[in-house]
């Protein structure tokens, strides 16, 4: 009896060993139990009970289907197929970061308004230089246009000469 | 037919790289200026092409994708002549062809071109004079006619028979 409440003890404190819980079951199991531990007595049927379920399916009686695995594998790569599509039009539309940038001694200058001046700046100075270089051939085309008068002049000369001749033969 | 275009396309890309390795080489060092546009390129429509304000020069300005710019300054000669080494190689490598050659007074400019595919041009334009050395690379989807309408000579386009030298 006395022995029955120090293990009784020793259970609820969590300190009894696999065999003294075995005892205990036991003891509760046997026509021996006293009256004061009449209590406990379902606790421990309780605890017998549980240790004699089994599983009332058999694994094997689990296992699925080969075609209804195939379907589910489908869907699985169906839904990451989507989220992949859905993934790469967000990364499609985010906005971009500015492409207006200078980098002056190493430093970065994130400044489309400078960027676009420097580009502006460029461009006017090869129109500079393509416009200067140019010049020599229209500054060509007008002496060639100005002489037109002259060559008109020498035509003249030439339909008089001409003239002269035939008229000395005459 | 498949591993042709894979070589095509191959091609297509090494010959991008080489300029834009060149371009990301000399960008990150010190002594070079680089400046990249690639958005907004709208408000450059009034120095781009001989059209002026008009929307046909608008119209072209859209069809450029990025202007990127590489500037030696100070008059690094050593430097000016392996960048210029490096470039001769690579205009050679991405089969560039002269567009115009102008020249005045110690001021040279050197515009080259190549299309890729149909539709896509890369414009490269040297600006050189005492003081400093200027790269301007212009890609988008542009046929050869509209790159040279680019720059403008006296209000005229610029064309391959008007080379002066």
């Amino acid at each position: 009896m006395e022995k029955a409440n120090d293990l009784l003890e020793k259970y609820f404190r969590g300190e009894t060993t696999l065999a003294e819980e075995t005892e205990l079951k036991e003891y509760f199991q046997s026509k021996d139990v006293s009256t004061e531990h009449l209590v406990y007595q379902p606790m421990f049927a309780a605890f017998d009970q549980e240790f004699k379920i089994k599983t009332l399916q058999p694994i094997e009686g689990i296992k699925t289907d080969p075609k209804r695995l195939r379907s589910v594998w489908i869907q699985t790569f169906a839904y990451i197929g989507i989220a992949a599509t859905v993934l790469l039009a967000i990364w499609f539309q985010r906005p971009k970061q500015s492409e207006n940038f200078a980098l002056v001694s190493g430093n970065k200058i994130q400044d489309t308004e400078y960027a676009q001046k420097y580009a502006e700046k460029k461009f006017n100075q090869v129109n500079d230089i393509l416009n200067r270089s140019m010049r020599s051939v229209d500054n060509l085309d007008r002496v060639r246009k100005d002489l037109q008068p002259m060559r008109k002049i020498s035509n003249v000369k030439e339909q008089m000469t001409d003239l002269q001749n035939k008229l000395q033969i005459k | 037919m498949l591993t042709l275009i894979a070589v095509l396309l191959f091609a297509v890309a090494i010959q991008a790289q080489t300029l834009q390795s060149l371009f990301e080489k000399y960008s990150e060092d010190e002594r070079f200026t680089y400046v990249t546009v690639g958005n907004g390129m709208m408000n450059l429509a009034n120095v781009i092409g001989r059209h002026g304000h008009s929307d046909k020069n608008k119209d072209m300005v859209s069809k450029m994708k990025t202007i990127k710019i590489l500037t030696l300054e100070e008059g690094n000669i050593a430097l000016s002549k392996s960048f210029m080494l490096e470039l001769n190689k690579v205009l050679e490598a991405g089969k560039f062809e002269t567009a115009v050659e102008a020249r005045d007074k110690g001021e040279r400019v050197h515009i080259y071109y190549r299309l890729n595919g149909k539709d896509n041009a890369d414009m490269l334009i040297v600006s050189k004079d005492k003081s400093e050395l200027s790269l301007i690379w212009i890609s988008g989807k542009m046929s050869k006619d509209e790159m040279l309408q680019t720059f403008s000579c006296n209000g005229k386009s610029v064309k391959i028979d008007e080379i002066v030298s």
